[in-house]
């Protein structure tokens, strides 16, 4: 009696995970090939994410320290030579970057900060509560103790056109930026489609056997995903971090090491990592829907002719 | 000779097994056309023919008659312009992808006239791949496929890909691997033609034994002499359709023509 027809049944996820993991190995110089494709296209996207976030960091830092040699400035005007200078420091809440740095810039210049008490010429208070409003005294000093209290603003308060052409300049950056990613994702997704179709057409008549021989569709499909997966998640991981260290290197090389080192936001970068990974591991999977279904759906005797 | 009503063929060729006929692969005027374009390739202009239980059925034709084409029909690997294919009485036609798949894996074993090796892939892993499409743990089918190559003298080239390969070593692994499942029917298109006469002529020893002792349905397309004369039936077939059909004992094998 022959056996009447059933249906094929599914195999384990593992067995499809080995078969590509196989795949992958055997075919090592095309896999590369493939992941390469990723890899430059993420490498891409992460360097440019990379070195925007280094030239915004260095702007700032240079803007940072162009305020507070400006406040060192108004402040040996206004109180005279700073050189071993007593001043008394009052602090009357946590202090920002920028007066951080002012007090080490003080201190460069040969400051001693003192308690109150002998030889105090001048007085300094920082850490003042937030918000500060345009009159607040975010950072003042008197010259004088006891008498006369001239109080002064520290900060640097540009003036309205100066603040509109900021303004204009930051409108502007912003454009250019988002030019630049979207251009740069668009390459991304490019490389990692082709590279994606690429791996898939060059197998069609190996599926087309796989199905000859009872591969479900279903398999073919979790196949060509569990491949995307890994080339992605792969040359994801490779190609953000080559492009982040090409960034860090080629800006490093104008800007100086130590600047660059500074400019970096390690939580910032960590969240470029993810996403530029995370686009990757996307991208691949949505380049090979396409394929995927193509091959799923083949007639087995047409897939066998396919030579490509 | 003129050529038998599609009628006939059951009277005409009465099947090796006592009671009536089992009939595994049932062909009913298959027509297939191929369409590149504008042109039209008519590769099948209405093959019937019935396929019984046990039989060898040899297919010979000249090149481009239609044999890989009937292969791919009868072999649920391809859908047919018109007619109807029947497989163990059920018209395949009718069953979905995950049936024809099993259909595929279980019942039929191929030996391709283009090998169709997976090349990424060792001799040992083409031959258990199939097991695993039927579901079978990875010792068991290893135990299997060992046998199995060893049966095809191919024991010690186990982890070798089918690249590394002769032409002829590469065909045996194609037979090794279409015994993988014990398919009910073998289909195998011009399994010989790579093979010098000795293992020619012990791979058609190993498929009259199937044959013999496990009662396999076996249809080849061949022009080997031997094979030919080992078959129960022997089928013609010229610009897709089937001319002739004779017994090996009808046929005057010098000319090829019947006595
Ligand atoms: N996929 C296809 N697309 C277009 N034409 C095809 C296709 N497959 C086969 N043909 C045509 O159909 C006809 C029959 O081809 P088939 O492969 O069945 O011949 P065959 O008898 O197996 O020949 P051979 O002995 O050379 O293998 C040929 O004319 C061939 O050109
Ligand atoms: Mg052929």
């Amino acid at each position: 009696m022959p056996q009447a027809v059933q249906e094929q049944v599914r195999l384990p996820f593992a067995i499809a995970v080995g078969v590509v993991l196989q795949g992958i190995r055997i075919r090592l110089g095309r896999s590369l090939v493939t992941i390469t494709g990723v890899v430059l296209g993420l490498a891409f996207l992460m360097s440019i994410l990379t070195g925007q976030m280094i030239k915004t960091g260095v702007r700032a830092e240079a803007e940072l320290r162009t305020d507070v040699r400006r406040m060192v400035n108004t402040m040996s005007s206004e109180i005279g030579p700073l050189k071993d200078r007593r001043i008394h420091l009052v602090q009357e809440g946590e202090l920002e970057v920028r007066e951080y740095r002012l007090l080490e810039a003080l201190r460069r210049e040969g400051v001693h900060f003192v308690g109150a008490g002998e030889g105090v010429t001048a007085v300094l208070v920082v850490g003042t509560a937030e918000p500060p409003t345009p009159e607040s005294t975010r950072l003042v000093f008197t010259t004088r103790v006891s008498a006369r209290e001239g109080v002064r603003s520290l900060q640097y308060q540009p003036s309205a056109e100066e603040l509109a052409i900021q303004q204009q300049r930051e409108r502007e950056a912003r454009t250019r930026t988002v030019w630049i990613l979207a251009v740069s994702l668009l390459v991304t997704v490019i490389g990692i489609s082709n590279a994606m179709l690429m791996s898939v057409t060059e197998r069609f008549r190996e599926i087309g056997t796989m199905k000859c021989l009872g591969a479900l569709s279903a398999f073919i499909r979790e196949i060509f995903f569990i491949e995307s997966s890994i080339i992605g998640l792969v040359g994801g991981l490779v190609g953000s971090m080559a492009g982040a260290l090409v960034a860090i290197v080629v800006y490093g090389l104008s800007f100086g090491l130590g600047r660059v080192w500074e400019a970096i936001s390690w939580g910032t970068l960590g969240g470029y990592f993810f996403v530029s990974v995370l686009a990757g591991l996307v991208l691949s999977v949505v380049a090979a829907i396409y394929p995927a279904q193509f091959a799923s759906r083949m007639v087995p005797a047409h897939a066998l002719r396919a030579n490509v | 000779m003129n050529q038998p009503a599609t009628a006939q063929y059951e009277n005409l060729f009465k099947p090796p097994a006592q009671g009536e006929p089992a009939c595994v692969i049932r062909a009913v005027d298959v027509k297939k056309v191929y369409r590149m374009g504008s042109v039209e390739t008519h590769a099948l202009r209405g093959a019937t023919l019935d396929v019984y239980k046990g039989e060898y059925l040899s297919i010979m034709g000249p090149s481009g008659s239609g044999k890989s084409t009937l292969f791919n029909m009868i072999g649920a690997l391809d859908k047919p312009t018109s007619g109807k294919v029947y497989i163990d009485q059920v018209d395949i036609a009718q069953l979905n992808h995950n049936e024809l798949a099993w259909l595929r894996c279980r019942k039929i074993g191929y030996i391709f006239q283009t090998f169709n090796l997976i090349q990424v892939m060792t001799c040992l892993e083409n031959v258990t791949l199939p097991m695993s499409f039927a579901g079978l743990d990875d010792e068991t089918a290893r135990d299997k496929a060992v046998y199995l190559l060893r049966l095809v003298g191919l024991g010690h080239r186990l982890l070798h890909k089918p690249a590394e390969l002769s032409g002829g070593q590469q065909q045996r692994l194609a037979i090794a691997r279409a015994l993988a499942n014990s398919p009910e029917i073998i289909l195998a298109d011009e399994p010989t033609g790579n093979l010098d006469l000795k293992t020619g002529e012990e791979m058609i020893e190993l498929l009259a034994a199937l044959k013999e002792k496990l009662g396999v349905t076996i249809v080849s397309a061949t022009h080997d002499l031997k094979m030919l004369k080992r078959s129960d039936r022997i089928l013609w077939i010229e610009d897709g359709r089937i001319v002739r059909m004779a017994r090996p004992s009808e046929v005057d094998f010098n000319s090829g023509e019947f006595r």
